[in-house]
């Protein structure tokens, strides 16, 4: 499929779910049809920028090892790492033809630039740049780009390394790292990459974080610290923690510095996220997902009630979205999902 | 582990035993309960919980301390293992017992014995998941080489995890706890969930925390030290105490080298924790009763001993006063006594009356907030379900429960007061000081002598409550009289833990603490029944009901107990008025009878004096004790 033909699709079914909330009278199913809205508004959000600025951002607690990960994935250590909270600012790493380090201020401020440097002048300029950034917060900086003539990042593809969260504020407000990650999450960024430290598991705060900010945009979870794990602990790690995903289970990709298996599956994984063609087939599969679990808990409804899963949706909604489906060559899934 | 301080409680159980055989010649009575305070002193227990989050290396730590080379008793994993709350003490004969959740608010707790080498099919996430064996805590009682007979090390779960049940178990040991060893690891600075547990043992109180920085032996130097130094500041400016950052390796000292492991000073540590901390509270609190029960018969030895000296003319009037003191005893007592159980009651039906209210809004509150949670919020909230409850509970009950508090201790005190006073002679009275301050009465005269040194401890009680000790250290009438009501009944977890929001009651621990603590743990069952259906109306219905539940334990059992409690009060004010009594007759009996031998009154002599000086030289504190 194209890109605005599934813009289309994705839009129809936007309007398709919302209707049919208010067709329903019952109120489980307003919840449900409303709930099922989110997922489907942050597949159009990644396929706004899917083919220009796709920004794929590393999030999770402070000290996991984020900027560790990026680095890997990037293949040279450019972003800073410290034991102890250490990316103040959001760090997008994007395609230049030159090597170019940039503080981007809001609206009305002036960036500012450094280059073009050597590589390994980046990291040096990266903390110079976030510590000064940190330190005077005049000039409003909200990001810092990096644009580097990476193979990887050609086709649109943008890594980002971010402020931890949950790190300790005494007065019990939210630390200013926190604000920052979350300004950023809402605006500019498609898709999450949610990293956590293997042998401490996942505890409620970062539970509570991904449920909240990250579910709708997050298809993969790296774990790392798993340097001497088998195949036995990660199949009990999956099971123990796959409770908290409710509506997908993302992929799970054991990062480890001996076994390359972890990896290897990571970057795999970005390599299809490099090319448009990739993600956008990656969104249409999401949708599709989407909704043939939609499809089955109509499914059990319409058998609760002893009437047509038809019915569940309003009549002119259903028809309209058939129609584009006929179109677009779908329509036969389409009936067979939700029909 | 070698502690110091069993030097000092050797001292202060040999002057107990001498106490004990020089007044069992007296009175039998009085030197069993000598006896008895003793046993209840050397039993008691200092307990240090280990805290932290998960994958620290407190298991490890624990193993450690308890001189394993294995993790048999708290085991270890590569995931989070720790699942429920296990307890080490040191006992000659090795046991290991499982204690169960009772089913309910009225049944008692299921308490099974088991081989030490099942004991990770009740503690860990992978053999008990969920802990859905409903385990309380577990218990391991060995003859562990080099530690301490009054230590209890406790095992926890990681602090921040997804289970609620971690919460509620942490939520309910660390206000047990008269310390804590928070566990840190360097490559992990502080992060807001350790900040948010430290925080939390501070709201209950718990004063000493022993830090220590953990796997060490993972870390380069520059590492360790930049987490020090954010530990540090992070600390200083949450304005939470600690002695010492120590830096350590569990794992090394649980491999047997404990030369690197760091662990030195961090059991000098505690060694001086537990001879300095609870030791002084426990000790103050055997050193009064043991007291009082000597100094009352030596008081009924010096008032025989000083009757010989009287004339017959000046015997007659005192036989006269003590028997105007029973008459009026017999009299006025009644009165006083129905008004104080008047009063009690009152207090409590008053309470009570506010309770139908108060579960009305409990239940409309909690039901609000299931009615306003979207669906996807759902299965957060079931999670959640048991704590909002807790919350809405302590908000409505708080208020009334200090009313209640305050009338009570004003109505015990008032007792305590207007309560008449035996005198044989209110003229004269001569006083001894013993190293305490209190006062011994050499001559018994005035109400000074039920009540003098009642004055003095009652002052010492509201200094200990104004500290907010969880310990009643009051043995004044009062003191014993709710002492012996609160306790220890039923389960670990419900015979002393108080709400950690209302610290009012950490510090009296009276009948109304009593009263409501252990409400909390009544939900954790609850959580686990609620994470198995998620569906609104299904919430509703079960919250209602527990909230239901809860307001009917209070009602038909808590209330009544309350009540009742009263009367024990009132029996112990009649026992110990009818003593004094007793104690002055038969000294009037004995100085009238056919008068001694010159040998039987030296020795009588003697006893008396060497009781005095028993009781003016306690066994001292040491000179570098501080509170």
């Amino acid at each position: 499929m194209r890109h605005d033909e599934l813009r289309r699709l994705v839009d129809e079914c936007l309007m398709f779910l919302q209707e049919s909330a208010h067709y329903q009278s019952d109120l489980r199913f307003k919840d449900v049809l409303a709930a099922a809205r989110e997922p489907v508004a942050a597949i159009r959000h990644r396929l706004e920028r899917a083919v220009t600025h796709y920004t794929v951002a590393v999030v999770g607690l402070t000290n996991v090892g984020k900027s560790t990960l990026l680095n890997a994935l990037l293949g040279d250590r450019l972003a800073p790492e410290r034991n102890g909270p250490c990316t103040a600012l959001p760090i997008e790493f994007a395609y230049g033809e030159t090597i170019q380090v940039t503080a981007e201020s809001e609206a009305g401020f002036r960036p500012r630039r450094s280059g073009p440097l050597r590589m390994t002048e980046v990291r040096e300029i990266l903390e110079t740049f976030v510590n000064n950034a940190s330190a005077d917060g005049s000039n409003r900086v909200c990001r810092i780009v990096v644009h580097l003539p990476h193979a990887l990042l050609q086709y649109g593809l943008a890594l980002v390394d971010t402020p931890g969260f949950g790190a300790p504020q005494e007065n019990g407000a939210p630390h200013p790292h926190e604000c920052v990650l979350l300004g950023y999450l809402k605006q500019q960024v498609s898709q999450v990459f949610w990293v956590t430290l293997g042998e401490q598991g996942i505890g409620r705060r970062e539970a509570d974080f991904h449920q909240e900010h990250l579910a709708a945009v997050c298809d993969d979870v790296v774990v790392t610290g798993c340097e001497d794990w088998d195949e036995q602990d990660r199949r009990r790690y999956k099971r123990r923690f796959a409770s908290l995903f409710e509506h997908r289970i993302p992929q799970f990709h054991f990062v480890s510095g001996q076994e390359q298996h972890g990896q290897l599956s990571l970057q795999e994984r970005i390599r299809q996220l490099a090319r448009p063609s990739d993600r956008l087939a990656a969104a249409q599969s999401a949708l599709q997902e989407l909704l043939v679990d939609l499809g089955e808990w109509a499914r059990i409804e319409a058998e609760e009630r002893n009437c047509a899963r038809v019915e569940l949706w309003r009549p002119d909604s259903w028809r309209r979205l058939v129609a584009l489906g006929s179109v677009l060559d779908v329509r036969a899934n389409l009936i067979q999902s939700m029909g | 582990m070698d502690m110091t301080g069993i030097q000092q409680r050797l001292a202060d159980c040999v002057w107990s035993e001498e106490l004990q055989q020089l007044i069992a010649e007296r009175d039998v009575a009085a030197a069993d309960q000598i006896r008895r305070a003793r046993e209840d002193y050397q039993s008691e227990r200092f307990v240090l919980t280990v805290l932290g989050k998960a994958k620290r290396g407190k298991s490890t730590l624990v193993n450690a301390l308890l001189g394993r080379h294995d993790d048999q008793l708290a085991p270890i994993d590569k995931l989070p293992a720790s699942n429920a709350l296990s307890r080490f003490v040191y006992a000659t004969n090795p046991t290991t017992r499982v204690f169960f959740r009772p089913k309910d608010a009225f049944s008692a707790a299921v308490v099974q014995a088991i081989s030490a080498d099942r004991i990770r099919e009740y503690v860990t996430e992978e053999l008990n998941s969920g802990n859905h064996k409903q385990v309380e805590f577990v218990e391991v009682a060995q003859p562990f080489v080099g530690f301490d007979p009054h230590l209890v090390l406790i095992d926890t779960p990681g602090g921040g995890s997804i289970h609620d049940y971690h919460d509620e178990l942490l939520h309910a040991v660390i206000p047990q706890s008269d310390a804590v060893l928070f566990l840190v690891t360097a490559r992990m600075p502080l992060d807001q969930d350790e900040l948010e547990l430290l925080q939390q043992v501070r709201a209950a109180d718990v004063r000493k925390i022993i830090f220590a920085i953990n796997k060490i032996d993972q870390t380069s130097p520059a590492d360790l030290e930049a987490a020090s130094d954010h530990n540090a500041a992070l600390l200083s400016r949450a304005g939470i105490e600690v002695q010492a950052m120590h830096a350590i390796s569990a794992l090394r000292a649980f491999e047997g080298n404990l030369a690197q492991s760091g662990l030195e000073p961090l059991l000098a540590e505690i060694g001086g924790l537990i001879q300095r901390g609870k030791s002084a509270i426990l000790r103050q609190r055997f050193r009064s009763r043991t007291r009082e029960l000597a100094a009352g018969i030596w008081r009924g030895l010096r008032a025989e001993l000083e009757l010989r000296g009287a004339s017959a003319a000046e015997r007659e009037q005192q036989r006269q006063a003590l028997v105007a003191s029973k008459n009026r005893l017999a009299t006025e007592r009644t009165a006083i006594e129905r008004r104080f159980l008047a009063r009690w009651a009152q207090a409590v039906d008053q309470f009570a009356a506010g309770l139908r209210h108060a579960a009305a809004n409990v239940k409309s509150a909690v039901v609000d907030q299931i009615t306003h949670t979207s669906l996807a919020g759902t299965g957060r909230l079931s999670k959640r379900l048991s704590s909002v409850i807790n919350g809405a509970l302590e908000n409505e009950l708080l208020a009334p429960s200090q009313t209640l508090e305050l009338a009570l201790q004003v109505a015990t005190r008032d007792l305590e007061v207007e309560y008449p006073a035996i005198m044989l002679d209110p003229a004269d009275p001569l006083a001894v000081h013993t190293s305490d301050g209190g006062k011994l009465v050499k001559h018994i005269g005035g109400a000074v002598a039920t009540a003098a040194t009642g004055a003095g401890i009652i002052a010492a009680a509201n200094s200990a409550a104004a500290a907010s000790f969880a310990v009643v250290t009051s043995p004044s009438l009062v003191g014993i009289a709710l002492t012996a009501l609160t306790g220890s009944s039923g389960g670990f977890l419900t015979s002393t833990t108080v709400p950690v929001a209302i610290p009012l009651w950490v510090a009296a621990a009276g009948p109304v603490g009593w009263t409501l603590a252990g409400l909390g743990t009544l939900t954790i069952p609850f959580a686990w029944a609620v994470n198995r259906s998620r569906t609104k109306e299904s919430l509703h219905d079960q919250a209602s009901q527990h909230v239901d539940r809860l307001f009917e334990s209070l009602r038909s059992e808590r209330i009544p107990e309350l009540r009742r409690s009263a009367e024990g009060i009132v029996e112990e004010f009649r026992f110990q008025a009818e003593r004094r009594v007793l104690d002055l007759e038969q000294a009037l009996e004995a100085s009238t009878a056919v008068p001694k031998t010159l040998d039987e009154q030296a020795q009588l002599e003697r006893l008396s004096q060497r009781l005095q000086e028993l009781l003016e030289n306690e066994p001292g504190d040491r000179p570098h004790e501080a509170r």
